[in-house]
C-alpha cells in the first residue's frame, strides 16, 4: 500500500512539473516578483574564515490555494546560511531580528521589500553581481519546495 | 535662468505674506549650524577631516559592511542619485561612517564602498574617536548578539544620511527610504554651481 501510495504521490509532482514555470513547481505558492541586492566578497576580519559578504534576497510570494500555508525557511548554495529576516523601523533607528516562519494565508501576498522582511544571505560563497542568478530553494510547511534563480541587481 | 527667476516670481506673487512652500522635500534641519567636526580614518589609510570637504557637499551615512538590507540599499540609492546628478556630483562627496569597528577594516570598508560607487569613502577609526562622532551627529549604535542567527552579531543603528552643505553646515537629515528623486532634487538646491 504505501509504495503504491508513494508511486501516486510522484505521478502527481510529475503532472505539476511544467518546465517552462521559472519559479519551480508548487502549484498554489507563486513567486511574482524575486531579486537580490548585488554583494561584494569582502576580506576576512575576526573570527571570519577567509573572504565572505552579506546578501539580501526579496520575493514577493502568493499563496493561490485554498490552504493556508508558512514559509519555513531558505537556502542556497550562494551562502553558508540563509535565514528569514526582518527589519524594523524604530523613528530612525533600522533595528534587524531573525525571523523563524512567515505565515501565507490563502490568497495573501507577502512581500518583501528593503527596510522590511528579506532574505538573508549570511557567509556568501562569491560575491553576487548585477546581472548574476542566484540559487535559492524556498520551503513551505505544506508546499512543495520552490526553486528559484534570482537576477541579482 | 530666466525660467528660475520666473518661477521664483511666481512664488513670490503667490504667497506675499511669505508662507512660500519650503524648498527642500527631505528632512530640513532648521536653523542650519555647523556640522559636528571629525577627523577619521579612511578606506585607502589617509585622515580625513570633514573640513577638508568645504566647498563640496557631504553626505554622510552611518552603517556597516556586514548588514545586508538597509546599508546596501541606502548606498545604492545614494550611487543612483549621483550618477542621475551628472557632472554636478564632482562636487558631492559620500562616506560610510562604520558603526562597527571591531568587523569593519579599511580593506572590508574600501571593498564594500567600491561595490558602489568608485568615488564612496568608507571611514573608520578607534573605537572612542568613532563613538564621539556618532554621539555628535546623534547616532544610535548598538551591537546585540541574536539567538537563533548564525551571524555573530548585528548592529541596530539610526539610518539618517546626514547632508552638509558646501559652507560646512549641517543642512538635511534624510530618512531611510526616502525616493532618489527627493534626494536628487535637494541636493541640486545646495550643490555649488
Amino acid at each position: 500500500m504505501r509504495p503504491l501510495c508513494f508511486l501516486f504521490l510522484c505521478g502527481v509532482a510529475v503532472l505539476f512539473v511544467d518546465p517552462s514555470v521559472t519559479y519551480g513547481a508548487d502549484p498554489s505558492i507563486r513567486v511574482t516578483d524575486a531579486w537580490a541586492r548585488q554583494a561584494p566578497m569582502m576580506p576576512a576580519t575576526g573570527h571570519m574564515h577567509g573572504d565572505t559578504g552579506t546578501g539580501a534576497v526579496y520575493v514577493t510570494l502568493r499563496n493561490t490555494g485554498a490552504i493556508p500555508d508558512v514559509l519555513v525557511g531558505a537556502s542556497s548554495e550562494a551562502a553558508e546560511v540563509v535565514e528569514l529576516h526582518e527589519t524594523i523601523r524604530d523613528g530612525e533607528v533600522m533595528r534587524m531580528r531573525p525571523v523563524e516562519t512567515l505565515a501565507l494565508p490563502a490568497g495573501a501576498t507577502l512581500a518583501m521589500k528593503p527596510g522590511g522582511l528579506h532574505i538573508m544571505l549570511i557567509h556568501l560563497k562569491r560575491a553576487l553581481r548585477p546581472g548574476d542568478r542566484v540559487p535559492l530553494t524556498l520551503t513551505f510547511e505544506h508546499g512543495a519546495a520552490l526553486t528559484l534563480k534570482v537576477p541579482v541587481r | 535662468m530666466v525660467g528660475r527667476l520666473a518661477v521664483a516670481l511666481l512664488v513670490l506673487l503667490a504667497v506675499p505674506c511669505g508662507a512660500a512652500e519650503p524648498p527642500f522635500r527631505t528632512g530640513v534641519l532648521e536653523p542650519p549650524g555647523p556640522a559636528p567636526e571629525f577627523t577619521l580614518r579612511s578606506d585607502t589609510g589617509k585622515t580625513v577631516r570633514l573640513r577638508d570637504w568645504r566647498g563640496n557637499v557631504v553626505l554622510l551615512f552611518f552603517g556597516y559592511t556586514s548588514c545586508p538590507d538597509v546599508c546596501p540599499t541606502t548606498l545604492s540609492d545614494l550611487a543612483e542619485v549621483k550618477k542621475q546628478l551628472g557632472p554636478a556630483a564632482q562636487r558631492l562627496r559620500v562616506a560610510l561612517v562604520t558603526v562597527d569597528p571591531e568587523r569593519d577594516t579599511a580593506k572590508r570598508l574600501h571593498t564594500y564602498v567600491q561595490a558602489f560607487d568608485p568615488t564612496f569613502v568608507g571611514l573608520s577609526e578607534r573605537k572612542p574617536a568613532l563613538a564621539a562622532v556618532w554621539k555628535a551627529y546623534g547616532v544610535y549604535v548598538q551591537s546585540h548578539r541574536v539567538s537563533g542567527s548564525s551571524d555573530g552579531y548585528m548592529v541596530d543603528h539610526s539610518a539618517t544620511t546626514f547632508v552638509i552643505d558646501a559652507e560646512g553646515r549641517l543642512r538635511l537629515a534624510i530618512s531611510f527610504g526616502t525616493p532618489v528623486a527627493d534626494i536628487r532634487h535637494d541636493l541640486q538646491l545646495l550643490l555649488p554651481r
